[in-house]
């Protein structure tokens, strides 16, 4: 119980080096997305993801959700993928916040819960509807965008459609020194807790979240230096 | 015909901490050539200074006659010409793979050349067939094992066909059968007139790679000469910490952490 | 934190795209001319941190724990430019790659966290910190009170982008399309949120890093040891000033770019919403049977429990009006601006009583 941050540190890791290592498997998988130009199916995301935010319509969002599931299928990109990293979490996060909007939103009263004499109303419903089914919508888009998609590709058509190249560029390293550093954070984390013996004080804990940031900081910078000299090596001069 | 490299006893110190200390050296084209030393003894930032990476704080460096110098490589033609010429493959892969794929990684070097579109395709390819990387080419190098990674480092310089290679211990953190690979690759490449500089405390495959050594201690040079003569003088091995420094090749496994606690002296091994 | 698709109406997200590009355009600029070369890996691997540091978890007094920014961090390291850039490309990769917070509502997630909270815990901290040497530990307090400012000012302006949706978007029965929240409640609840749980973790978090850094890598809290090539003059504070102003005038421009956005998107101008008559008319055209001002007694119990933390910002009168919005939006960020200027100035102050204090400037200033 002790180190339960440690677990729940070590877990998001964890989660965030599976989504990406299930988007590499998936992206080199044969399927309907996966053949698409990364350039077309990023023009139909945007799409899809401001058509599902300026919609007025639930059936309408709704029925894009049930696209994105259809491509999802015909691009062999397992359900259970969909449901542990987007589904479920999104529901978590965005669909919590979106649960007092029911009792909260003025309207026509559909029924009053007995005790809490809160009112359900017609509104409210509504309007908490549009919230899950838009976070949804577009988390799912998102998702399967990456998931058929393996990142130099998706990084080359950004850089197609005229995104600078610096900014490709940057996102492109950023994204490859999250892995090291997530791997980095996981292995301080897993030797801190196969060290734990006795139960640490509160400021042992924020010690040891805190020496452990320390560490990552200074690990950067100085992998930043190093990564400048092998740039420079190869001939790179901005 | 000038020598390739020429040191005269050059000095470079990190924040007033000394590594190298009055350095005399001569390495002539063409020599397989080994610094050998323990952790501290100066060999990484010698190798940063022959890929002028760093500058002498005192003494001269020069190549091919040339001095290397802080300013002459703010002109772009004298940087490029340099560049071409010279390569060095890191000894922590991760820092030399920062591009999202491995065909990314190889194009990187040649497109900073500014070669033409297909002389580029050319390289790269003739590069992942000589290396046998080309069914990992659109793979992330995160993605990659060790093995790999060390390969892909390798051919991404390899690949720019420098004369010089610098090599930064690179053969540590591999099994035997992956080292004996990455030598033979080395051999492959080489044609007879490139010159490889490499830096280690590994003696196992020391005579491999390198005809000749110079040993390292506390940024000194102790001794030099050829490689059979050298790892025959075991008295040598041991004051320049070599032999005990072998054992520590277990330990490369938790390299990641070493540099975090000695910021001050970044770059330093 | 995160503000996820749905939650901000088209237009919203448009002007806070809008409102970040200046800010994005300006850091990017001033960062590419002081790192030069070494822009991409240097901005890269902190981007990497950030993201990475994110998913930390940092326990808190009582047994919980919660997630934290770095903020306090990114302002002694980097200074405001780079952690502007730094934080916003973390927050592009997760929304882009792993999905976590919205693409539409990137703009407004940028705005808050990277943007507005880069510069809030930048001033603080350098307030704070003033020429304090590096070793200090008020450098540690400086970390942590920039941190806990900068990730409420965050939470304030996502609370105001929050709780103008209801206001602004409806359907035709009166259901709100976006946010569902009106500001009496958003605020108090998302500022209650973060002034406790979220601004703990990012207090301690930002403080942890900096004593921790104090003691093995002193030379990284050097001001601009890490985002100068060139150890030129040290940059005065009063070049953060033009950057000030243009966050006053967002401050100011951007409700007013809603409001006016949002009525060109066909629904109601601001006008109509000051009017309470005018706005029943709308809602009666609309087949509204409960006519909004006649809250359900459920809810006002509940909503009683949201505001009970903290007095409601907007007062009665304005309260679901668009004027009343503007002001509350206005006197929150004045009240909190002011704040700031006046730690600055007690800073300032303490700084030229304690003279032990100047004989170390040197040290920092190379």
């Amino acid at each position: 119980m002790t180190a339960h941050f440690l677990e729940k540190s070590i877990h998001s890791l964890y989660r965030s080096i599976d989504k990406a290592n299930s988007a590499d498997r998936t992206g080199r998988d044969g399927g309907l997305l996966q053949a698409l130009r990364p350039e077309v199916k990023l023009a139909v995301w945007l799409i899809a993801i401001i058509a599902a935010i300026a919609a007025h319509s639930l059936l309408f969002i709704a029925g894009l959700l049930g696209l994105g599931v259809l491509l999802g299928v015909a691009s062999r990109i397992p359900l259970s993928l969909l449901v542990s990293f987007v589904w479920l979490p999104v529901l978590g996060f965005a669909g919590l916040l979106a649960v007092p909007a029911i009792f909260l939103t003025p309207g026509r009263e559909l029924l009053r819960l007995p005790i809490l004499n809160w009112t359900v109303t017609q509104q409210g419903l509504t309007s908490f509807g549009y919230l899950i089914l838009r976070s949804e919508t577009t988390a799912t888009c998102t998702m399967l965008l990456v998931f058929s998609t393996p990142l130099p590709k998706l990084l080359r058509a950004l850089h197609n459609l005229r995104v600078p190249r610096v900014v490709v560029t940057l996102v492109a390293m950023t994204y490859r020194y999250i892995f090291l550093l997530l791997r980095l954070s996981l292995e301080m984390f897993q030797s801190r807790r196969s060290r734990l013996v006795t139960n640490l004080t509160g400021s042992e804990r924020r010690k040891l979240i805190s020496s452990t940031a320390g560490v990552l900081v200074t690990k950067s910078y100085a992998l930043s230096q190093d990564v400048y000299d092998a740039m420079r090596s190869r001939g790179y001069r901005a | 015909m000038p020598a390739l490299f020429e040191l005269e006893s050059v000095s470079f110190s990190y924040d007033g901490v000394v590594a190298l200390d009055g350095l005399t050296m001569t390495v002539q084209p063409g020599q397989r050539l080994a610094l050998l030393g323990a952790n501290g003894s100066g060999k990484s930032t010698l190798l940063k200074l022959l890929d002028a990476l760093q500058f002498a704080g005192a003494g001269k460096l020069s190549f091919c006659g040339e001095t290397l110098t802080e300013d002459r490589f703010a002109h772009d033609a004298f940087q490029y010409a340099f560049r071409k010429r010279v390569g060095f493959v890191f000894q922590n892969p991760d820092v030399q793979l920062f591009s999202p794929s491995v065909r990314d990684e190889l194009e990187f070097g040649p497109a900073q050349l500014r070669l033409p579109p297909d002389e580029m395709n050319r390289r790269v390819t003739d590069a992942m067939d000589l290396f046998e990387i080309s069914h990992l080419a659109d793979r992330a190098p995160h993605h990659l094992s060790g093995g790999e990674k060390k390969k892909v480092a390798l051919a991404s310089v390899l690949v720019m066909q420098p004369e010089v290679v610098l090599l930064d211990e690179p053969t540590s953190g591999l099994d035997p059968r992956s080292q004996t690979n990455l030598i033979n690759l080395l051999d492959k490449w080489d044609d007879g007139s490139k010159t490889i500089i490499t830096a280690t405390h590994d003696l196992h495959m020391l005579e491999d790679l390198a005809g000749q050594c110079v040993i390292l201690e506390r940024g000194r040079l102790i001794a030099e000469g050829n490689t059979a003569h050298i790892l025959g003088d075991r008295d040598l091995l041991q004051r320049a910490n070599l032999i005990h420094a072998h054992r520590s090749l277990r330990h490369s496994g938790i390299h990641a952490h070493h540099h975090m606690h000695e910021l001050p002296e970044m770059g330093s091994d | 934190m995160h503000i996820p698709d749905g939650y901000l109406s088209p237009s919203t997200c448009a002007t806070m795209y809008a409102a970040a590009t200046p800010f994005w355009v300006v850091a990017f600029r001033k960062v590419s001319r002081e790192l030069h070369t070494r822009l991409v890996p240097l901005l890269s691997l902190f981007s990497a941190f950030s993201f990475v540091v994110m998913m930390f978890n940092v326990p808190l007094p009582g047994g919980t724990s919660g997630h934290a920014i770095g903020l306090g961090l990114a302002a002694a390291v980097l200074g405001p430019w780079a952690s502007i850039v730094a934080i916003s490309i973390a927050l592009t990769i997760q929304a882009l790659f792993f999905g976590d917070g919205g693409i539409t509502a990137l703009g407004a997630n940028c705005f808050n966290m990277a943007i507005a909270g880069s510069l809030v815990a930048s001033l603080v901290y350098r307030a704070v910190a003033g020429s304090s040497p590096i070793q200090a530990r008020r450098r540690v307090w400086a970390g942590a009170l920039g941190g806990y400012a900068g990730i409420n000012v965050a939470a304030l302006f996502a609370a105001i982008e929050f709780g103008i949706q209801p206001m602004l978007f409806k359907d035709a029965n009166g259901a709100p399309l976006y946010a569902p929240y009106p500001l009496h409640i958003a605020i108090p609840s998302m500022m209650a949120g973060h002034l406790t749980f979220a601004g703990a973790a990012e207090f301690l978090l930002s403080a942890g890093i900096i004593a921790y850094l104090q003691k093995t890598a002193p030379a990284l809290l050097k001001r601009g040891a890490v985002t100068q090539t060139t150890r030129g003059s040290e940059p005065q504070i009063s070049r953060a000033w033009p950057a000030w102003a243009l966050l006053g005038a967002m401050m100011i421009l951007t409700p007013l770019g809603l409001l006016t956005v949002g009525s060109a998107w066909g629904e109601w101008s601001p006008k109509e919403f000051a009017n309470p008559a005018k706005r029943q008319q709308i809602a009666a055209a609309s087949g509204n049977v409960a006519p909004p001002g006649q809250v359900p007694s459920g809810l006002r119990k509940l909503s009683s429990i949201w505001t009970a933390p903290m007095p409601a910002y907007a007062p009665p009168v304005f309260k679901n009006a668009a004027f009343g919005y503007m002001m509350s939006a206005l006197t929150g960020c004045g009240l909190i601006i002011l704040v700031f200027l006046f730690v600055h100035w007690v800073a300032k102050v303490c700084n030229r009583l304690l003279n032990h204090d100047r004989s170390f400037p040197r040290e920092i200033n190379p």
